[in-house]
């Protein structure tokens, strides 16, 4: 199962049995995970959830559509405030919610349909534009907190509290499960092949009856709203959140996560996630050396391997499979 | 104070804002319409040439005019460093994984800068110690006209080079057909290294004006930097002109609306500003869209 062959080979969700064995034992561990280790590092993973969701709706826009984004911080911005004041004014936890993907996905309509006309450079410092006055915004807006922000509850949902770092866990995992879910099968149904159409030749595509308009808007909003969930769920997680946590470094990092773990590719993006997360946890501890080993790590990545870590998988598995040839 | 002294003054402290960022966008115009990368790692490049200034000046007593003179010296070699040894040979040629790869140098530049001179303020002295003049009812700080002629006399003469040296002829072939300039015998490398090392020089020329107007740490070039992106964007990505013209309406503007509107929403105004010129004219002022073929 080396190359795909026939067309039933691209709409297969997991191929072949070896593939079944890893995503099953990949299920099992994460399932497990909150028993087998201490308490900072079952926060850890749960932040490594939610900017695994960032990530993943990062490469919808930026690998399968190819439209850059540099402020995707202030769509996860727009969802961790919507929801925390939602939840302040007794809002129950699934509606607001719901609130703050709506708000988000308004957000992404916003910036989407003027992103049309706009390429390269022009779009990348739009968005950057976006995210950088998001964060101005929320701090001036004195309804918020402004620059000293805003407490966020863990939620009470069905009688069972999840106050809890391992109970968050859980409820994390199952929200983000399902997300990616729902990426891995946009990404392999006609949707996903009209995005890469649009990426890869967007004449071409559009005289093959590809709206351009419609997809490259719904990529924005698809985008938005995921971030906007992963914003939601990161606001309980770290119980504080100011305008300064969604600072034009988290944006830098989550394109950052997409690019290092392979572009357009929604597992290299898991994997992204899980190295950048990863690496600034484990550079946290040394303060001033993080921001060089960081830089130069990225510089390394880009210079040596353009497919990224799940690209670079990918050859290793090749060269195996088909050796000695 | 009557309205109209107001006015001035803000239009004079404006335009040297502006001249700041007008600096900054041409240095990120002549090296985008030449090479095709949106250098982030502008800000830190100019920060470590300010950086360098300043142990000069301070450290080694090397008088003013020397000083910065051998800051933009280094900030050419630099920028011709960044070109052979990081851009150059780059597996990931695509405009985005360069534009990543100057993420990633802005991040170690940073890094590094904070290391070897600290994340402290550090006052740099001016060029002329500051005084208030006044004209009539209209008072204007020294320093802020110095900024303003100083961006313009740069700006004169990178005018001067791009138009009638040989390097800027080469320079401006480049940036229109990288492959024909190369077939009429142009030695691209060099032309290319010549613009890195330029773009240096402007990256430190506007964080040498910018920093007596603040203090200088390795984080003081991110808000002009930003600025200077959106009056890049603002003017056009491919055009000189217009990066100057998007600096000076971009830095008038912005102390306008900061006099006249509200102080809060000035910090956010300059991205408000963006996305409604790109709405209406998606490749900026004067900019002119990428003819693509198919």
């Amino acid at each position: 199962m080396l190359f795909r062959e026939r067309y039933e080979n691209d709409l297969w969700l997991i191929r072949g049995s070896q593939a079944w064995v890893v995503a099953g034992l990949a299920g099992a561990l994460l399932l497990a995970l909150p028993f087998l280790v201490k308490g900072y590092l079952i926060y850890n993973f749960t932040l490594f959830f939610v900017y695994a969701l960032v990530a993943l709706s990062l490469t919808v826009l930026v690998g399968l559509t190819g439209q850059v984004s540099l402020g995707h911080a202030g769509f996860l911005a727009a969802g961790a405030y919507v929801h925390a004041v939602l939840t302040q004014h007794d809002w129950p936890f699934l509606l607001a919610l719901l609130a703050a993907m709506a708000v988000s996905a308004v957000l992404g309509v916003i910036i989407g349909v003027p992103s049309l006309r706009l390429e390269g450079p022009y779009l990348a410092i739009a968005t950057l534009g976006f995210g950088l006055a998001i964060q101005q915004i929320l701090n001036n807006w004195a309804f918020v907190g402004a620059s000293t922000g805003t407490i966020v509850d863990r939620p009470v949902l069905l009688g069972i509290d999840f106050y809890g770092d391992r109970a968050y866990y859980y409820l994390v995992l199952l929200l983000a499960g399902v997300v990616t879910w729902m990426l891995f099968n946009i990404e392999r149904s006609h949707v996903g092949r009209a995005f890469r159409a649009t990426r890869d030749a967007d004449l071409a595509a559009q005289m093959s009856g590809i709206g351009l308009a419609r997809y490259k808007t719904l990529a924005f909003v698809i985008s938005a709203t995921v971030a906007g969930l992963a914003g939601a769920l990161y606001g309980p997680l770290v119980g504080y959140i100011t305008p300064e946590s969604f600072n034009l470094m988290l944006s830098i990092k989550f394109l950052l996560m997409t690019l290092v773990g392979g572009l357009g590719f929604l597992p290299g993006a898991l994997l992204g996630a899980g190295f950048i997360t990863g690496l600034d946890v484990y550079l946290s501890t040394f303060r001033a050396w993080s921001q060089l080993v960081f830089g130069a790590v990225v510089i390394a990545i880009m210079m040596l391997e353009p497919a990224g870590l799940y690209g670079r998988w990918l050859k290793i598995r090749r060269f195996w499979k088909s050796w000695p040839l | 104070m009557g309205g109209l002294d107001t006015l001035v003054q803000s239009l004079v402290s404006g335009a040297s804002f502006g001249s700041v960022y007008a600096l900054v966008a041409l240095g990120l115009v002549l090296l985008y319409r030449t090479t095709r990368i949106l250098n982030f790692a502008h800000g830190d490049l100019g920060v470590t040439g300010t950086f360098i200034a300043y142990t000069l000046l301070t450290q080694l007593r090397i008088p003013f005019g020397l000083s910065f003179l051998l800051a933009l010296v280094a900030a050419a070699i630099i920028g011709i460093l960044v070109y052979l040894l990081l851009v150059r040979p780059a597996k990931n040629q695509s405009e985005l994984g360069l534009l990543i790869l100057t993420l990633g140098l802005a991040l170690a530049l940073g890094g590094l800068d904070a290391l070897f001179f600290g994340n402290d303020n550090k006052i740099v002295p001016t060029l002329v110690t500051d005084r208030i003049l006044r004209f009539g009812g209209v008072s204007l700080s020294l320093v802020s006209i110095v900024t303003a002629l100083l961006g313009v006399v740069l700006m004169v003469a990178l005018w001067a080079l791009l138009t009638y040296t040989k390097l800027g002829v080469a320079m401006r072939a480049v940036a229109q057909r990288e492959d024909v300039a190369e077939a009429m015998g142009l030695p691209v490398r060099t032309v290319l290294m010549a613009t890195w090392a330029a773009a240096a020089v402007l990256a430190t020329a506007a964080a040498l004006l910018f920093a007596p107007t603040t203090l200088l740490n390795p984080t003081m070039m991110l808000d002009p930097l930003s600025k200077g992106f959106v009056a890049a964007v603002i003017g056009g990505m491919n055009s000189l002109p217009g990066a100057v013209l998007g600096g000076y309406m971009l830095g008038i503007l912005e102390l306008l609306v900061g006099v006249y509107v509200s102080l809060e929403f000035k910090a956010s105004f300059a991205f408000l500003v963006v996305i409604l010129v790109l709405v209406l004219k998606p490749h900026g002022l004067l900019g002119r869209p990428d003819v693509k073929r198919v």
